[in-house]
């Protein structure tokens, strides 16, 4: 552009001929095939989806279903000791603290217990994962020489390991913290670890990846001012890529230990005891009254965690 | 502020009464692990539970049903998820109503929206399918509305914190020329955010994808049905099928949303 | 030097707000306007009248409020004090809705051109005329440009140079190339008065000169009055036969380039002592 004309002063184009140079110029335009049949994959996909009856829409609006409803909202939710009489906001005051000190702060404290468990644990386990999914340091000689005069089979081992690092942290994500849970209980028995291994594993995958992104993205130079003092690895590890990546993984950190405590409390439906083993309870029994205060109390604890994991990102973020 | 999580941990560890012997496997749990594990290369391509009801068909076809209604879900969930993230999105970004008159009524419906946002994110999709199939019974729009809903909460909260941190210099350029501020918002502001809200739409559906085949132990026939009753049934060679099935359903859209997010987000 | 400026503000009575703009022929004009941001005063109850046709210069040291100055003419700022005119009328005393047809007639080209990334280049010409039109005509002219506005958009980005850019998005463009779309919209606004911030700020001084000719080609073959402000002097006297001078938010002169002498720009340049002109 920097040395053409600044103004066409050809003879000027009428508007035939314009028209067709726009449209030609409108037909070579560069688009993305992949964004667009992507774009037309869902929207058609999302259109068939709903116009298959799969959802049967009119079916959950029939007489039965509406009664159910119906039932649900004008009866069921009422404390069962109060339906039909005439209660005032003590009697329902009275009757949610019972249930807060007999079920519901236990089961809070355990949820938040889980959840914080299963966080420290995910940490550690992406700390000891993550460095083996870097590909910059998965060379002969990283950060300066590179692969240049490795062997062979040098490099084989060293993509391999990184390729069955990656896998397994992909691998620990894809499968949800539920189904883990649902077979650990299976393995461990009845108690907590196999609600805070499942919440672990699942999250351990999630930010070991993210960790080992964060470390790729790292401005290389320190690492290479280390590497040229003659560092090795382990060392590049210790005082470049932990230091260095550590802010921005705790970011992520707290952001997952929001998502934990989501988690904690639904794990309980399996029978671990956290909100949601209540919840399940109460549900087994019919009692939705109490079934709906568990999950009121779920809501609340994870509004906290959100705050709380708000608050020290921020605090995070500034340090 | 890594120790104050570890002193968090380990009280919470020592409340939990969590101690490594107890990682010991249950009994019988050593023979259910190296029976499990030892399928995991293996999947079953056909029945091996005499417990498959007689009318099933094979089992390929069976699962490929199952991962196909997950998707189903997923698209389901997250479409009315959109419909339900864009309106309380942009009454929730401080964008929207910066570009009118801020008065008291704004200050409320800003307030009123974010507080929407925060009481549908706050209780779980599994929640949600619990607390429908109580209210309505197991009809797939139960699964579909559970996720909508929590899905939704989320969705309109980063959509909300994309459009406010938004580059604003191109709107107020537009603002300069005459534009309105419904011009400014939607063609000035939103086609900056645009790239990394279909980003993170892509991540959500992948998480949709997880949750509509956990939705299968409530009852909804996804992929996580079959798993569960794989697993009753002693059928780990199947139990495996389901969840290779999943996984690569997982991975492949993870690819998927990869390829594109390289492309078009910075 | 104080000779050349025509009236301090301090003595001038304001005319009452939405009254007739006193004196005419000119296309826009400021008449007193004081404005502070960030509650540091960038303004003086600065005059400035700008005739049809003409091309003006706006020379001082950064931080002087060239740009405050530009964004005032275009009603892109609210002043504190004073009157602000667009074509005879009083923008503050105007609805929002002719506020935005009154600046509909100002192109403004933005030192950073403030041009939608993610957008084509017709998408963002197209924007020139958002001051005209309500949410759905521009989501229209975005997403289905009519023929008769693709054929009138690539005349435009041809006089420019970047008629063959006109479907590329906007952030596949060079520097240089996106400058020019910033010039086509505010051309597409059918404007009376062009407004560029610095722009040649950062180009190369033999760019820099082809940027200012072609900004002052296209306007006077359009009758278009032009006001550039300019960090280069020697840019300014070579183009333009009328040069004002900022400095501390105060007017330092106003005069025909030819009555200036080299004495002039060296105070201008001087260092600053606060805020005050000594």
């Amino acid at each position: 552009m920097s040395n053409a004309p600044l103004r066409d002063r050809t003879a000027p184009l009428g508007d035939l001929a314009r028209a067709q140079v726009v449209s030609e110029l409108r037909r070579q335009r560069p688009k993305s095939a992949l964004l667009r049949s992507s774009l037309w994959f869902f929207a058609l996909a999302t259109a068939c989806a709903w116009a298959s009856g799969f959802f049967e829409v009119s079916a959950a609006f029939d007489g039965r279903r509406i009664d159910n409803l119906q039932r649900f909202l004008t009866q069921e939710v009422v404390p069962h000791h109060l339906r039909g009489t005439d209660f005032g906001p003590l009697e329902l005051g009275t009757w949610a603290l019972e249930l807060f000190t007999d079920k519901g702060w236990g089961a809070l404290l355990a949820t938040l217990c889980l959840a914080l468990s299963a966080i420290a644990l995910a940490t550690f386990g992406a700390l000891v994962a993550a460095p083996f999914a870097v590909r910059t340091l998965a060379v002969l000689d990283p950060f300066l020489f590179g692969e240049r005069g490795s062997s062979r089979a040098g490099r084989f081992a060293r993509t391999g390991l990184v390729a069955v690092a990656r896998g397994l942290l992909v691998a620990a994500r894809a499968v949800p913290e539920y189904v883990l849970a649902f077979f650990l209980l299976a393995m461990l028995g009845p108690g907590a670890w196999p609600a805070v291994l499942a919440l672990a594993l699942h999250n351990a995958g999630i930010l070991g990846r993210l960790g080992a992104e964060v470390v790729e993205n790292l401005e290389p130079g320190p690492a290479r001012g280390l590497a040229q003092l003659g560092a090795s690895r382990g060392q590049i590890l210790l005082w470049f890529a932990y230091p260095q990546a550590l802010g921005r993984v705790l970011l992520y950190v707290f952001y997952r230990f929001e998502t934990c405590v989501r988690e904690a409390t639904v794990l309980g439906l399996l029978g671990i005891l956290s909100l949601g083993y209540w919840i399940q309870d109460a549900r087994s029994r019919l009692y939705y009254d109490e079934m709906l205060f568990h999950v009121a109390l779920g809501a609340l604890l994870v509004l906290g965690a959100d705050l709380v994991s708000a608050l020290v990102r921020r605090a995070v973020r500034r340090a | 502020m890594l120790a104050a999580l570890a002193a968090a941990a380990a009280v919470s560890a020592f409340a939990l009464g969590l101690s490594p012997g107890q990682l010991l496997p249950a009994p019988g749990g050593v023979e259910l692990l190296r029976a499990f594990a030892a399928r995991a290369f293996t999947p079953a391509l056909a029945w091996e539970s005499d417990l498959v009801p007689p009318d099933a068909g094979p089992l390929l076809v069976s699962v490929a049903a199952a991962a196909l209604r997950t998707v189903l879900f997923a698209l389901g969930g997250m479409s009315l998820a959109l419909a339900l993230a864009v309106p309380l999105g942009l009454l929730s970004s401080a964008s929207f109503w910066s570009q009118r008159q801020s008065g008291p009524l704004a200050a409320v419906a800003l307030g009123a929206a974010r507080a929407v946002i925060a009481g549908l994110r706050s209780v779980h999709e599994l929640l949600w399918a619990v607390v429908f199939l109580a209210a309505f019974g197991l009809t797939p729009l139960s699964a579909v509305v559970a996720l909508a809903l929590p899905y939704g909460g989320t969705l309109a909260k980063i959509f909300a914190e994309m459009l406010d941190e938004a580059p604003r210099d191109a709107g107020e350029a537009l603002r300069a020329l005459g534009a309105a501020p419904s011009q400014v918002l939607a063609l000035g502001i939103a086609p900056r955010a645009l790239a990394d809200m279909g980003a993170y739409t892509f991540y959500r559906f992948e998480c949709a994808l997880r949750s509509s085949a956990v939705l299968g132990f409530f009852g909804f026939e996804t992929l996580g049905y079959g798993l569960r009753q794989a697993f009753y049934n002693l059928a780990y060679g199947e139990l495996w099928t389901h969840l290779w099935a999943l996984v690569l359903l997982v991975v492949a859209i993870e690819r998927w949303s990869g390829a594109l997010r390289r492309r078009f987000v910075a | 030097m104080h000779e050349l400026t025509p009236g301090a503000s301090a003595g001038v009575v304001l005319p009452r707000r939405g009254a007739v703009e006193p004196r005419g022929g000119a296309v826009a004009r400021l008449d007193g306007v004081t404005v502070s941001l960030g509650g540091k005063v960038v303004l003086h109850g600065l005059d400035l009248i700008v005739r049809a046709g003409e091309a003006v210069a706006l020379v001082g040291p950064s931080g002087a409020g060239k740009t405050t100055a530009l964004r005032a003419l275009g009603a892109a700022l609210a002043p504190d004090r004073g009157r602000v005119w667009i074509e005879g009328q009083d923008v503050l005393a105007l609805g929002s809705k002719e506020r935005r047809r009154a600046r509909s007639r100002v192109g403004f080209v933005h030192q950073q051109l403030a041009l939608v990334p993610q957008l084509r280049v017709h998408q963002n010409v197209a924007a020139g005329r958002f001051g005209r039109v309500g949410l759905l005509s521009s989501l229209r002219a975005t997403l289905f440009p009519s023929r008769r506005e693709l054929i009138e958009m690539h005349t435009l980005t041809e006089q420019v140079g970047v008629a063959e850019l006109l479907f590329r998005r906007t952030d596949t463009l060079s520097g240089g190339q996106q400058q020019r779309v910033a010039i086509a919209r505010a051309l597409y606004q059918e404007p009376v008065l062009l407004l560029a911030d610095e722009p040649v700020a950062s180009v190369d001084p033999e760019r820099a000169r082809a940027v200012v000719e072609l900004l002052l080609a296209l306007c006077r073959e359009r009758g278009l009055a032009l006001v550039v402000s300019l960090h280069d002097l020697d840019l300014a006297r070579e183009h333009f036969d009328r040069l004002v001078g900022l400095r501390g938010g105060h007017l330092a002169f106003d005069a025909p380039a030819h009555n200036l002498a080299d004495d002039h720009f060296a105070r201008l340049y001087e260092l600053e002592r606060g805020d005050t002109i000594p």
